[in-house]
Parts: C-alpha cells; sequence; structure tokens
C-alpha cells in the first residue's frame, strides 16, 4: 500500500495511510478515522463463564464482582501468610533484612480506570478505596518485600524526569559569559524566544524594554518567578523576544522559557524543586472553541422556564 | 527629667534611622540627603496643599501615616541650586519637568513649593491644569467671557484658584508694597482703585465669581510688573501644563461646540505668566502624560507631551527629568514603609518589589498598599 514494503509496515505508517485516504476536518482527534488492531481498540470483554452443567467457573461468581473479591482475597491471603512468616522469623529471634525493604517513593498505586481495565469490571469509589487499603497494609508489614511480585502488579511509575538527562550545556560568548537561548517558548497564542546570560545583574529585557514592558504585577511577577523561586534574582541577566498573544500569554511563555533555561545554571535539588513547582511544565491550554447555539465556549443561554 | 530623657530618645532615633532627615528646611537640603524623607509641618502642608497639589493617592497615605513627609530627589535639588545661582535681573527662566508616570513630578514640584514658600517667593501654584479643562463633573459652571469676545470663562474654577493662591501667600499678601498699578473697572458700581492692596483684588475675585476670570488676568499683570520692580520674587508652578496645548478640551458650551484650550481664559492669563519677557521670578512646569488623553501618551518627552507650540512657546527651557528610584532611594524608601509599619514580612520582599516595580515610585506605593 502507498509503495510501502509490507514486510516492514508499522502503525505509524498505518496511521499516515489513513490520514491520507480519509483526510478528515473533524475537530475531535479521537473521532477521526483509524485502523487499529481491535484489541487496541475495543476494551476487553469478560471470558464465558459457566460450564455444560450451568454453574459458574469462578468460586466468587456471585459476589457479582468475581475479579475484584478475587484481588481481595489473594490480598488477605498473603497478609495472613506474611503474618505466619512473622511469627516464625520472631520464634527464631532474628530481624528482617533491612536492605530488602521495598522501594516505594517512585512508583504510585494505578488509578481506578487502571484497576478497571486490569479486572474487566467497573468497581466503585468505595471499593477502589478498601481495595488501596488492603495494599496499603500489605506494604505496612515488615516481611512486605517478600511477595513484591504482588505488590508490583499494581504499582506505576511516576512520570519519568526526561529533563534530567538532556539540560544542554551553556555556551560562551566573547565576553566569557555562559549563555543559553531557548526556542520556542509558547503559551497561549505568544511565541518568542529565552536567553539567559550568567553572570549577570539582574537586568530583564523584553522587546528591547525592560520590565515595564508588561502594565500589570500579575505578568511580571509570572516574569520574576522563576527567578525568585531558583533564587538566581539578580545573578543573570535575561533576554526575551516574544510576540503574538496577549500580556499573559507572553508572560507566561517567558516564564517557562526563563525556567528551561534556568536549568543549565541550577543544582539538581533545585531542579526537582522547579519539576515539582510545575515551572518546566508547558502549559499546552489553547482557547476553547465557541460552540455554535450557544453564547461561548461553554456559557449556555440564560435559562427560562417558559 | 522626662522632657530630656524624650528629647535624647528622638535624638538617638533619627541618628539611627538612615531614612529620615532632621533638616526640615528644603533650603538646607544638599547631596547628603539624598534619598531621605524629611517632614512637612501640618499647618504649612495645610496652607501650600490644602487646595490640592499632592496627588490625592499620596493624600491618602499622608493620612494613614499621619504626617506628610517628601523623599529629597536629585531633580528638586538641581533646581533649588539653579534657582539660587539665578541672576534674578534676567529674564525668568523656565524649568520643565518630565517623567514617566509616577515618578514624582508633582512630588517634586511640591518640595520645590516648600523651597518657595521659605525663600519668601510669591507663589502662583496650579495644581493641576487637567481639573480645568479636562475634568468635567456634573455641573460645571462655564459663561462667555463678557470682556472678550470668543472667550470662555470658568468662574467657579478660578475662583478656587484664587482661594488656592490667596492661602497660599496668606502671610505675603499682607505686605503693604503689593499695590496695584492701575484702576480696574469691573462694572458700574464695582472698581478696584489703583494703590489698593493686591490683597484687595483678590478677595474680590472670590467674593463675585463673576468677575474671577478677569480678576486673574489682571493679577497675571499685576504680578509681572511687582516683579519687574522688585517688590516680590515669583515662583510660578503649573502642573501638567501641556494640556495647554492639547488640541481640544472636554469642555462644551452650551451650543455643544467643543472649546478649544486657547479660547479658555485662564489658558491665556497661565501662558501670558510663563513667558520670559519679565524678570525676578522661577516658572517650573511639568509635562506629563496623564494630563493628556490617551491617545497622546507615546513618549514622556517634553517636546512629543507639548506638540510644538508648546514647545516654542517655552523655548529656551531646562528640561529636568525626574526619573526613578535609584538603588539607595528605594532601600530608604523600603524603610521609610517598614518604620510606618506599612511594609512587613521577610527582607527579601525589598528585593521581589524592586524588580516588580521597576523601581517606579508611585508602581511602589501601590504594591505596598496591600502588603
Amino acid at each position: 500500500m502507498m509503495g510501502e514494503d509490507p514486510e516492514t509496515f508499522t502503525q505509524k505508517d498505518v496511521d499516515r495511510a489513513i490520514e491520507y485516504l480519509f483526510p478528515s476536518g473533524i475537530y475531535d482527534p479521537a473521532a477521526r478515522p483509524l485502523m487499529k488492531p481491535p484489541e487496541e481498540v475495543f476494551p476487553n470483554r469478560k471470558a464465558a463463564e459457566f460450564d455444560e452443567a450451568g454453574r459458574p467457573h469462578h468460586f466468587l461468581f456471585y459476589t457479582g464482582k468475581p475479579n475484584f473479591f478475587k484481588l481481595l482475597h489473594d490480598a488477605a491471603e498473603t497478609i495472613q501468610t506474611l503474618y505466619k512468616f512473622e511469627d516464625k522469623v520472631i520464634r527464631k529471634k532474628e530481624i528482617p533484612d533491612p536492605n530488602a525493604e521495598l522501594e516505594l517513593l517512585a512508583s504510585v498505586w494505578i488509578t481506578r480506570e487502571e484497576l478497571e481495565q486490569s479486572l474487566v469490571e467497573k468497581i466503585t469509589d468505595l471499593e477502589y478505596d478498601n481495595f488501596k487499603l488492603v495494599m496499603e497494609r500489605i506494604v505496612s508489614l515488615p516481611y512486605s518485600y517478600r511477595c513484591k511480585e504482588f505488590i508490583e502488579k499494581y504499582r506505576k511509575p511516576l512520570a519519568s524526569q526526561r529533563f534530567a538527562l538532556e539540560i544542554p550545556k551553556p555556551s560562551y560568548d566573547q565576553d566569557g559569559r555562559a549563555f543559553i537561548t531557548t526556542y520556542e517558548c509558547l503559551r497561549k497564542k505568544a511565541r518568542g524566544d529565552v536567553t539567559i546570560r550568567s553572570p549577570g545583574t539582574g537586568k530583564i529585557t523584553i522587546n528591547g524594554k525592560d520590565l515595564t514592558y508588561f502594565q500589570d504585577v500579575q505578568s511580571r511577577e509570572q516574569v520574576l518567578f522563576p527567578l525568585i523561586f531558583s533564587e538566581m534574582l539578580g545573578k543573570v541577566d535575561v533576554e526575551c523576544n516574544i510576540e503574538g498573544g496577549g500580556p499573559s500569554g507572553q508572560s507566561g511563555a517567558i516564564r517557562w522559557g526563563i525556567a528551561w533555561g534556568l536549568r543549565s545554571f541550577v543544582d539538581k535539588n533545585m531542579l526537582e524543586a522547579m519539576q515539582v513547582a510545575g515551572l518546566l511544565t508547558r502549559d499546552h491550554r489553547r482557547r476553547e472553541r465557541k460552540k455554535p447555539g450557544q453564547p461561548g465556549a461553554r456559557k449556555k443561554p440564560t435559562w427560562k422556564k417558559r | 527629667m522626662f522632657t530630656r530623657n524624650l528629647r535624647v530618645f528622638f535624638r538617638r532615633y533619627s541618628q539611627t534611622c538612615t531614612f529620615r532627615t532632621s533638616e526640615l528646611s528644603p533650603a538646607q537640603h544638599s547631596e547628603n540627603q539624598i534619598g531621605m524623607f524629611y517632614t512637612i509641618d501640618k499647618n504649612l502642608c495645610k496652607q501650600l496643599f490644602g487646595h490640592g497639589g499632592l496627588p490625592k493617592s499620596y493624600m491618602k497615605q499622608t493620612k494613614t501615616f499621619t504626617e506628610t513627609t517628601l523623599m529629597v530627589r536629585l531633580p528638586a535639588l538641581d533646581i533649588m541650586n539653579c534657582i539660587k545661582n539665578t541672576d534674578f535681573d534676567k529674564p525668568v527662566v523656565r524649568y520643565v519637568l518630565y517623567g514617566e508616570k509616577g515618578s514624582g513630578k508633582s512630588l517634586t514640584m511640591a518640595h520645590l513649593l516648600h523651597y518657595a514658600h521659605e525663600q519668601e517667593f510669591l507663589i502662583v501654584h496650579v495644581p493641576w491644569v487637567s481639573e480645568w479643562l479636562r475634568r468635567v463633573p456634573r455641573h460645571k459652571e462655564m459663561a462667555n467671557s463678557p470682556t472678550r469676545e470668543g472667550f470662555v470663562d470658568l468662574p467657579l474654577d478660578a475662583a478656587a484658584w484664587l482661594l488656592h493662591f490667596k492661602t497660599q501667600n496668606q502671610t505675603l499678601l499682607k505686605n503693604p508694597d503689593l499695590k496695584i498699578s492701575k484702576e480696574y473697572t469691573w462694572s458700574k458700581r464695582e472698581s478696584t482703585a489703583e494703590g489698593a492692596p493686591l490683597l484687595e483684588l483678590v478677595e474680590l475675585g472670590i467674593a463675585r465669581v463673576k468677575y474671577a476670570c478677569d480678576v486673574i488676568d489682571a493679577l497675571v499683570y499685576e504680578i509681572k510688573l511687582l516683579s519687574n520692580n522688585k517688590r516680590c520674587k515669583t515662583f510660578v508652578a503649573i502642573d501638567g501644563f501641556n494640556t495647554f496645548f492639547y488640541p481640544l478640551t472636554r469642555l462644551r458650551t452650551p451650543t455643544k461646540r467643543t472649546v478649544a484650550p486657547e479660547e479658555v481664559s485662564l489658558t491665556t492669563s497661565f501662558l501670558t505668566l510663563t513667558k520670559n519677557d519679565w524678570t525676578n521670578g522661577v516658572v517650573v512646569v511639568t509635562a506629563d502624560q496623564l494630563a493628556v488623553p490617551e491617545d497622546h501618551q507615546e513618549s514622556y518627552l517634553p517636546k512629543y507631551l507639548l506638540y510644538k507650540k508648546g514647545f516654542e512657546h517655552l523655548d529656551p527651557f531646562v528640561p529636568i527629568e525626574v526619573g526613578r528610584y535609584s538603588e539607595r532611594e528605594f532601600l530608604t524608601c523600603a524603610s521609610y514603609y517598614r518604620d510606618r509599619l506599612w511594609l512587613r514580612g521577610p527582607s527579601e520582599l525589598e528585593d521581589e518589589l524592586k524588580f516588580t516595580s521597576a523601581c517606579n515610585p508611585y508602581k511602589f506605593m501601590e504594591l505596598c498598599a496591600p502588603l
């Protein structure tokens, strides 16, 4: 198809072909035509649950949610075995191995939706809370590392810190000052680039003007926030070229650009703090389109009884 | 015993604090006091600025702080130095204060007014020209001038200004030397005789509002004459001077015709006062972006704000820029606010405020208000 080699045809090629063959202007990408293996498109369904005699396979079938309660059942069983093991160890007068302790800081429990998907059952909030309670109980036991696989199955790693690996090294200009330029600082409709020079005196230049380029305090604060947060105010010079959009979009773009550029000048702890503070996260929100039949994106006409 | 202790305490306080100067007379201020605050006496403040002169927001702040303080800044000192070294036999020197919005032009002028008051100048001070030409309250009194064809009078504003003039020069007007040179006839019955004191003229203007504008005209003429004859020194201060040259005012005649500033009789009077055809005086005017509507605020430079007409009217003049706070001025201001318990919190706050306000005095004041 389309002059491609069918042997090395990947999903990406399929997507491209579909986009070419069925061009679609539908606003929501999820509603556009697609071709994918059915397993990816349709959620799993439960297998047949009865034998020839009409009796259910699963011993917890009459609970209504066999898979979920099976999970709780297993968890309870695990707790019991761990208790027994603990008693045994205490009788032998030994202590748990401190090196084998579970590392749980880098991961979190899977969300309710993910749990539903893996169990192929709908569960309520209360049930999800119960699930978490039980799992926490297991984790809190001293010998929980013995059932590591069971716990790992229901945890997922935190968002990986991609930026930590690819921080660019600053280049040096004629004066020997380190500088780094962040291109494509985007927010709303604003586009621009930000250059950070270190060491500096805290001079901020925006389109050739100083901070008075922004009239309102909020925008100025936005620009200053990454500098204040990383305690670099007065230590670096910042130059920005920015165009498009309004004050809040422009200041938001500059804020991201400064924070992104500052990665090269701050230590690792600060980097993590900046990440947690949301300084390194791009804000992808855009203006939502107006819908026909209503006055705004979400606003509905005034409701009148008659 | 107690009073001595108190005195010692106050002396200690004034020695320890670096943001306040005990030098209360503006004539004695020098480069050493730059950035420091000095207090104006309450009664004097009432006398000088009772009818305007200090910006409204600043008035509010002085009320909060229960004292009127002004910062000693370089532009004011420069002008004072110039005045000290001026030869008063030469035509008047005109100073134009200019600067960004909120950089302290009006307060520099207030400082200069205090100086002028102390040096016994006759003060002719217009607090804010836009008050006459651009601000239109619900009932703005307007009348066609009875004496001059095609001119518009603002009798109430004129009378208010005469009152302002009278309060500012209370002591000086009692001087018997200030006499009128010729007889003025207002109507069949009312006239001011030759040789009557200047005060009489002013009071007539206040009492007979109808003639206020003509009185101002006469007053300006007399003041120029008196100054020329060395009876008094005159200090002319006009805030928002560039309003006189903006092509339109917001005034409308009863026939709904918009009025140009040249057609207002007050304008002509004060424009004759700012010409340099008289001696023994000082003229300080400000060119302010806020005095004109927003379509003419692109630059704060006097050439732009005064238009060609105003520029030629004032030329030659001494331009004096009122800039943002310097590092030191900012720190003293911040410590003054801290002293007044107006600013609290950790000391890193100052750094942030310095950057967010971009060292603009008004912006700084505005930012500190909710802190």
